[in-house]
């Protein structure tokens, strides 16, 4: 038997799917251009109508399920989704402690002229360390001007709601 | 004719949402605009033998004085409703829908446990929950993230029908934990 809780949800995370990967459709373009047109990003804080807050609640839920590959880097998150194999929080979690902003976005990490202006200095000798791996790793992003892709972990570009229930 | 409701950054679509039998439109407060709109409507019917029927329509304000309003409902001769209203059986409100808005969902289920037959065996009720129950509130669920209450309220009824059947006042025991029984088939329920 289902268990509607979970049903919900994955009825739900559909929605999230669409707005991640920027369909163009109508209630999409709203919520981007009302709610995150700033630098806000989708997940770290509580906004909007009562309809896309309940859907906000889904958001890690759905960064489980999804990996990003980076188009102009506006929806990925620098420190908390996995556009490095891995995410950087977790992999150089000294770093981590000396960022200035734990909700970047990459884009907003593109616009600084060098990486090393997203941290307060000084770094300890650690940190440094894990700075060089990470910024090695950051000279080979590529970058356009198509929007992000979230891939499904079951490697498709649809959701379905099925293949999540049964996971 | 008719002028754009919504500022030109929605798009240059005019507002209407129409699917199977239920039209949705936003239009300014303005007589004249809804002179119009009937107008259109009127020729539409008179063209194609379609009539709109105005009794059945209602009439939505969205910051319209009551006294505007009653006469902007005169021209068209429709109802006045108030927000939340149900558009394709969704409730549709600028609030949060509460619990009692999924009353008319609760009392589907109601209905059709009083009206599951008592012969059927323990498999055909299963069956049944599985086809029924729970498929009926997978509409709302598609847009909606259904309040806990109402959630608990439906599996009350799924846990009587499976287990007890349509006798209401029946206080047979359940045989299976519910955590064991909702697990995925997968995990072996």
């Amino acid at each position: 038997m289902v268990r509607l809780e979970t049903h919900n949800k994955a009825l739900l995370l559909k929605f999230l799917h669409k707005f991640f990967n920027n369909h163009d459709i109508p209630w999409v373009n709203l919520v981007w251009s009302n709610y995150y047109r700033t630098a806000r990003m989708p997940g770290c804080s509580k906004i909007g109508s009562f309809w896309w807050k309940s859907l906000l609640t889904f958001v890690q839920d759905y960064k489980g399920l999804a990996a990003p590959k980076i188009g102009d880097g506006r929806t990925i998150l620098f420190w908390e989704d996995m556009w490095n194999s891995g995410i950087p929080a977790n992999q150089f979690p000294e770093l981590f402690s000396f960022a200035r902003n734990s909700k970047l976005s990459i884009k907003e990490a593109l616009q600084k002229e060098q990486l090393i202006e997203i941290f307060q200095l000084p770094l300890s000798v650690q940190a440094h360390e894990q700075f060089l791996d990470l910024d090695a790793t950051w000279g080979q992003i590529m970058v356009n001007n198509t929007n992000d892709t979230w891939k499904l972990i079951w490697g498709a570009d649809i959701f379905s709601t099925k293949k999540h229930i049964s996971i | 004719m008719l002028k754009l409701p919504l500022p030109e950054n929605c798009g240059q679509d005019f507002p209407i949402v129409q699917y199977a039998d239920d039209t949705l439109l936003i239009l300014e407060a303005c007589p004249r605009q809804l002179f119009f709109l009937r107008a259109v409507l009127n020729s539409f019917a008179f063209s194609t033998g379609l009539k709109v029927n105005y009794n059945k329509s209602s009439m939505y304000p969205i910051n319209v004085s009551p006294a505007k309003m009653a006469i902007l409902a005169g021209t068209l001769n429709c109802q006045i409703g108030s927000m939340p209203f149900t558009y394709l059986g969704t409730p549709l409100g600028l609030s949060k829908p509460k619990i009692r808005h999924f009353l008319p969902l609760i009392q589907r289920i109601q209905k059709r446990l009083s009206c599951t037959s008592a012969l059927l065996s323990q498999a055909g009720r299963l069956e049944l929950v599985n086809s029924v129950f729970s498929a009926l509130p997978t509409f709302l669920m598609c847009t909606l993230k259904i309040p806990v209450t109402t959630i608990k309220k439906i599996d009350s009824y799924r846990k009587h029908c499976l287990w007890r059947g349509n006798d209401v006042n029946s206080k047979k025991p359940a045989l299976a934990a519910w955590s064991m029984i909702t697990q995925t088939k997968k995990m072996g329920a």
